[in-house]
Parts: C-alpha cells; sequence; structure tokens
C-alpha cells in the first residue's frame, strides 16, 4: 500500500529523507493509505520535463483560446492575426482588421488571461504551501479565513466609502482585510503559547464563518444600492474587470513569493516529515511555519484584491501535481504554478461562454469543478483523515 | 500677395462665422457632469451612446436622442413604451443584458449610461475601467443616492442628460409635460385619504418590499397612496408576512423586472407578475389582509417602476387603480 521508500545510504543526510519525501505523502505520518500523489508519473528528472512541458503547452494553448472567444464574436483568423501583428509588427502582418477588435483582443481578453494566469498561479502555489505547512491535504488559502476577510475588507470599504488610495483603494482595502484576519487567526491559534497546525485550521474556518455573516450583514443593511450587486464580486471572484494596470502587483507578489517558496522548498519537504523530524533536522518549525503562513496569507490577500475570493483553485491544484510529479517541493512549486495558471483560464473561459451573453462568476464555476474532487478525495481518505489531528 | 492675404481674410472670418454657429449650436460646452462621486468633462456631446437600462434607454428616447446612440442594452423580455417603440427599433440591442465590456468596444460606444446600479459593478464593468477605455459615464442617480428619491430628483437627472447632449431645451420641454400631468393627477386627487399600499418584489418563504429610497415608492404617494414601508430608509429587503398582515394594506403593487436570478424572464408579466399574484393569494399568513382578500393587485414591471419618462405613466397607472372615482373611471 504505501509508496517504496528507497534505500537509505546516510540517515543524517537531508538528501536521504527527501528521497523519501519525493514520494510520500504530507499526512504520512497518519497511518493510512496513501495520498493521490504518492506514486507520481514525472518520478525520473527526464519525466518531470516532460511533465512540465506538457503543462506549459496546456497553459499557452488555453491562452489562446481565452483570447480567441468572448462576448463578441471575432473570427479565429482575425484574431491570430491580431496576436502575430502584436508579436512581429505591421511590416510583417498587415492590419486589415477593425481597430475596435484589436482594442478587445489587447486591452480586455489579454489582460483578463494574464490576471487569471496570475491568480491562478497564485493560489496553486499558495495552496501548496499551507498544505504543507499544516499538514492537512483539505486546507487551501480560503480555509485559513482570509479570502473572506479580505472580501470584508472591501466590503467595509465600499460601504462606508473609508479610505481614499483613488482606483486601488478596494485593493488596498481587501488586501488589509486579509491581514488583519491573518493576525487574528494567529492570535486565536497561539492560545496556550503554542500554534499547531490544528489549531490554525479551526481558527480559520471560525474566523471565515464569521466574516461570510459580517459581510452578508453589511450588504443587506446598507441603504447604498450599488453595494450588493459590487459585492457577488468580491464572493464569487471574476477576472471582468482586469486591466493592464492590475497586472504588476500580482505579477511581482507571484513572482516574490514564489521565489521565496522556491528557495524554502527543503525546509517545506522537511515539514511535511513531521514536526519532530523536522526539529531533529534542525529546523525551527514555530518560526519557520509562522514565516511561511504570512507569506502565503500575503500572496491570498492580493489575489482576492484583484479577482475576489475563487475557492477550490488552491485546494485541488496541489493534489493533481503530486500525483504527477510528486511531493518535493523544488518541483511541485512550478508544476502547480503552471496548472493552476491554466486551470484558472480554463475556468473563466468557462464562465464567460457557458450562458454567454450572461457571465457566471469564475468562483461558481471553479467549485463546480473543485467540489466533487473535494469530496472524492474525501471519500477516498475517509479514514487516514479522520486520524489526523 | 495681396490678393493671397484677402483670401486669408475672408478664409479666416469664414471659420469665424462657422466655428461661431458652431458654437452657438453646441452651447453649453464644455460642460462639467458631476454624478455619483465621478466628474465627467464634456467638450462635445456624445454621438454613439449606449444604455445599460430599459429606465435610461426611454429617457434617451424621450429625449429625441436616438441618432446618438450606438445601442441599448438590458431589455430583457419586457416592452418599450408604445411611444417610443418607433425610435427603439432605429437603435441596435446589443444584448437582453447588460452590455459586456467587449460589446460597448465592439460599437465605440463614446458614452455608456446606466438607469440601475448594477450597469457598472466589478463584475461587468466599472465606470472607471470604461473611463480608460475612452467612454464616459453616467448613472441615474437612483442609483447611487442615499436619501429619497422623487420627481424633483428625477428632472435634475433630465437636466443632466440634456445638457450633456446640448438639448437642454427639450429637457426642459419633457419637464414641463411631466409636471403638467403630475398637477392634473394631483388636482383630481386632492384630499384623498392616503391608500395604504405594500409594494410586493417578490419572495416566498420571505417577502421582498420596495421601500422608502425608490422612485417607486414616490410615484405610490404621487398617485394618493402610502407605501406601508416608505419610513424604511432603504431601497430593497427583506421583510416578514406578519409585518404585511399587521399593517394592513389596502392595495398591492406587485413590481417585478425582466429577470430572475440574473437570468432572462420568457414571459415576465406571466411568470413575474401573475406569479407574484398567485403568491400572495395562496399565503396562509396575509389572507386577512384587505388588498389581498379583495384582489387589489396592480402590476409595474421595471420599465415604468425605475426612475424614467414612464415615472408618470406610472403616477396615472396607480391613481386610477387606487382612486378610480376621482380619476374619471
Amino acid at each position: 500500500m504505501h509508496a517504496p521508500v528507497p534505500k537509505q545510504n546516510d540517515p543524517d543526510s537531508h538528501e536521504a529523507l527527501l528521497a523519501v519525501l519525493q514520494s510520500a505523502p504530507p499526512v504520512q505520518r497518519v497511518k493510512s493509505r496513501p495520498m493521490p500523489g504518492a506514486r507520481s508519473l514525472g518520478g525520473r528528472a527526464s519525466g518531470y520535463a516532460l511533465v512540465i512541458l506538457l503543462m506549459a503547452a496546456l497553459l499557452v494553448s488555453v491562452a489562446v483560446a481565452g483570447l480567441m472567444l468572448g462576448s463578441v464574436h471575432i473570427p479565429g483568423g482575425t484574431a491570430i492575426a491580431i496576436l502575430a501583428n502584436l508579436a512581429l509588427g505591421d511590416n510583417l502582418v498587415d492590419p486589415y482588421w477593425r481597430t475596435v477588435h484589436e482594442t478587445i483582443i489587447i486591452q480586455t481578453r489579454m489582460p483578463r488571461v494574464v490576471l487569471a494566469a496570475l491568480v491562478g498561479a497564485s493560489l496553486g502555489v499558495t495552496g501548496m504551501t499551507i498544505q504543507s505547512i499544516v499538514r492537512n491535504p483539505l486546507a487551501g488559502p480560503s480555509i485559513l479565513g482570509v479570502s473572506s476577510g479580505a472580501a470584508t475588507g472591501a466590503v467595509v470599504v465600499m460601504r462606508w466609502g473609508l479610505l481614499g488610495f483613488g482606483v486601488f483603494t478596494l485593493h488596498i482595502s481587501a488586501f488589509l482585510g486579509g491581514l488583519v484576519t491573518l493576525f487574528a487567526v494567529f492570535w486565536v491559534a497561539r492560545t496556550g503559547g503554542h500554534m499547531t497546525p490544528t489549531r490554525l485550521v479551526l481558527a480559520g474556518v471560525a474566523m471565515s464563518a464569521i466574516l461570510s455573516a459580517l459581510t452578508s450583514l453589511i450588504v443587506l443593511t446598507s441603504p447604498d444600492p450599488q453595494l450588493a450587486s459590487r459585492v457577488l464580486f468580491w464572493t464569487l471572484g471574476g477576472f471582468g474587470t482586469a486591466q493592464w494596470k492590475l497586472i504588476p502587483v500580482p505579477l511581482a507578489a507571484l513572482a516574490l513569493g514564489l521565489g521565496v517558496m522556491l528557495v524554502q522548498a527543503r525546509r517545506l519537504n522537511l515539514l511535511m516529515a513531521g514536526d519532530e523530524s523536522a526539529v531533529a533536522l534542525g529546523l525551527d518549525v514555530q518560526r519557520f511555519r509562522q514565516t511561511m503562513f504570512v507569506l502565503a496569507a500575503a500572496l491570498t490577500g492580493i489575489t482576492v484584491a484583484v479577482a475576489g475570493v475563487i475557492g477550490f483553485v488552491g485546494l485541488i491544484m496541489p493534489h493533481i501535481v503530486r500525483f504527477l510529479v510528486g511531493a518535493d517541493h523544488r518541483r511541485s512549486l512550478p508544476a502547480v504554478a503552471l496548472l493552476g495558471a491554466s486551470f484558472a483560464i480554463g475556468a473563466d473561459l468557462v464562465a464567460r461562454t457557458v450562458i454567454a451573453p450572461l457571465e457566471l462568476p469564475v468562483g461558481i464555476v471553479t467549485a463546480l469543478v473543485g467540489g466533487p474532487f473535494f469530496i472524492w478525495l474525501l471519500r477516498r481518505d475517509a479514514r487516514g483523515l479522520g486520524g489526523a489531528r | 500677395m495681396n490678393r493671397f492675404a484677402g483670401f486669408c481674410a475672408i478664409a479666416a472670418a469664414g471659420l469665424f462665422i462657422i466655428s461661431t454657429s458652431a458654437f452657438a449650436d453646441e452651447a453649453g460646452f464644455p460642460y462639467t457632469d458631476e454624478n455619483c462621486g465621478v466628474t465627467t468633462v464634456y467638450a462635445a456631446p456624445p454621438a454613439r451612446a449606449v444604455t445599460l437600462s430599459n429606465n435610461a434607454t426611454e429617457l434617451m428616447l424621450a429625449l429625441g436622442l436616438e441618432e446618438r446612440m450606438a445601442g441599448t442594452s438590458y431589455m430583457a423580455n419586457l416592452k418599450i413604451s408604445p411611444q417610443y417603440e418607433e425610435a427603439y427599433n432605429q437603435v441596435p440591442v446589443l444584448s437582453p443584458l447588460v452590455a459586456t465590456t467587449e460589446q460597448l468596444i465592439e460599437v465605440e460606444a463614446d458614452f455608456v449610461y446606466a438607469g440601475y446600479p448594477d450597469g457598472f459593478s466589478e463584475s461587468r464593468h466599472t465606470r472607471d475601467q470604461l473611463h480608460d477605455l475612452g467612454m464616459k459615464t453616467r448613472l441615474n442617480t437612483e442609483g447611487c443616492n442615499l436619501g429619497k428619491f422623487g420627481f424633483d430628483e428625477l428632472y435634475d437627472e433630465i437636466r443632466s442628460m440634456a445638457a450633456i447632449f446640448g438639448v437642454r431645451e427639450r429637457g426642459e420641454a419633457l419637464i414641463a409635460d411631466i409636471t403638467e400631468r403630475l398637477s392634473s393627477v394631483e388636482e383630481k386627487l386632492e384630499g384623498v385619504e392616503p391608500m395604504p399600499v405594500f409594494i410586493f418584489n417578490g419572495g416566498e418563504s420571505a417577502p421582498r418590499a420596495v421601500l422608502g429610497n425608490t422612485m417607486l415608492s414616490h410615484v405610490v404617494s404621487r398617485a394618493g397612496g402610502e407605501n406601508i414601508f416608505g419610513e424604511v430608509a432603504n431601497r430593497y429587503g427583506q421583510v416578514s408576512w406578519e409585518q404585511i398582515a399587521e399593517r394592513m394594506p389596502e392595495y398591492i403593487v406587485v413590481y417585478y423586472s425582466g429577470t430572475a436570478g440574473g437570468q432572462v424572464v420568457g414571459d415576465p408579466a406571466g411568470e413575474l407578475g401573475k406569479g407574484r399574484i398567485e403568491i400572495l393569494k395562496t399565503n396562509p399568513s396575509v389572507k386577512g389582509v384587505p388588498g389581498i382578500a379583495g384582489e387589489r393587485f396592480v402590476t409595474i414591471d421595471s420599465v415604468w417602476g425605475q426612475p424614467g419618462p414612464s415615472s408618470i405613466d406610472a403616477v396615472e397607472k396607480l391613481a386610477r387603480a387606487f382612486h378610480p372615482g376621482r380619476m374619471g373611471e
């Protein structure tokens, strides 16, 4: 049943432990069946390169599909010509199309696809990191309450018109809302001077419930007629307001966040082996967990600020990726970024085409795809998770 | 040389005359529009306007601006008022719901006008986003107003729109017409006891009411009625069947739009209008309510219920229903 454990020639070596972890699920300490990621397909280096290549190809295909489809029909050939013109210039590709079609593709669809990719990638890597630091495969960015907190922050500012940062006011307030929630969750989880993964998750769940109720209360009691229609965006997410000027912040955040996570990948691997083992190998578990938690929460806050709360991406992408490339964070983090980006673009594509001209909030699509997967995971790992602390 | 100078002088004079005459045509520009916290400067009247709601569409058509419109949207399956039908048919319908950003770009809109607050939002397009795409915007002030909204506020809306399009005299004419019809109703209703009215906005397990801060609540009062939830300083909200039973409305105004849950409804008058009357008639909690027991229902759809040129038609329709003797029927 368990993943094959390679021979450990040098028991003290981190590398030997990592070799175990590569093929071991994060809840291995709990006596249970391995998680879906136990036996990876891309275990060897060449296999990994192939998986990454395929994921990159998938990302490019959904991105192109995202640029070609929308509420205004632009012929596929024209769309491709516009893209080619953008890449190669007027000399090679003669602009024969209406300029409005170019505007639609370059000013609305392209930032939308890019934003979806950035948000999906961010949610994927945050989800993977959070699942490691709380050692719970059912954890995700929204479980920490940060998503709800960010949404509440935005709604509070919309309701009472606080702060004055111009067009970025809502984004900043959403981020601050997420940050405040983070500290509240920390405070709850730390009672007793110690912060356990279980407490973090429970504190996050409780905080999410309170904040969601608070958001609804603010909306229902507000005399502001604009609020109700605006709030839907924050609670169910969407990429419809994507603009180029919104791109730099989430792009920088993803680059920075993913960079730090990759640098810390080995430590994340250690954490998955359990606190005792990690401490034995010289890791300050408490401190490392808090640092990574803040990083994950900050990244989540930024995604909510630009695209609202989009559930399940950060929950299910890590599982698929672990199944494909194994649990070693040095391999899985880049992969989950690629897959998360493709998934978010794909979900957005479904959201805006399935009942066109109506657009679904993208959170509905991700939940409808992710929810059943979550349930499957629960059923599959029922015994093991029941035993998790 | 002299001839050239002379030619220049004549040309300059000609240009001057042309420009002043053009200026005379478009007096009042540049016009600065202050609307719901957004300041917009109009150097000239917009030429390719798109409306994002039915009352916005009717207001523009009432000002005779159909030639300056590139599209309308969000009529769902409701009907435009007959007097605007011919003009309405000259303008392309972009979408039964709120036109998307892409559709606005496609028709090269230079002005986007919403009559409901949901026209501009993060889930579709914000005003800021449209400004960046070169489109000016306006929201009917009922959509951002935090207090009561009535005909005075509607006149302000008409004046602002007329100013944006450089047709102030048409705006004044429209206002004069509405004012005259309103005072005629007022005369006929002089001294009547206000009819207690519940404005029902659907809902089975719990009823949704149209509250005090709406145009429709004001319309009911101008028609000789009194919204039983008029003192609640909000637009729409959930109330309880008990409260309706306790407040004993004599008349029920059944309000509906062309959509339910964000989806276009096939036959709004039947599914929503008649459907909502059925809900009231079959609910045991409100059986004893005079307006329901006596089946005194009157329907108003969102074309007439939202602030616009048809608000006066709504006043007349409701006045005839509430006080048939006074209105000569």
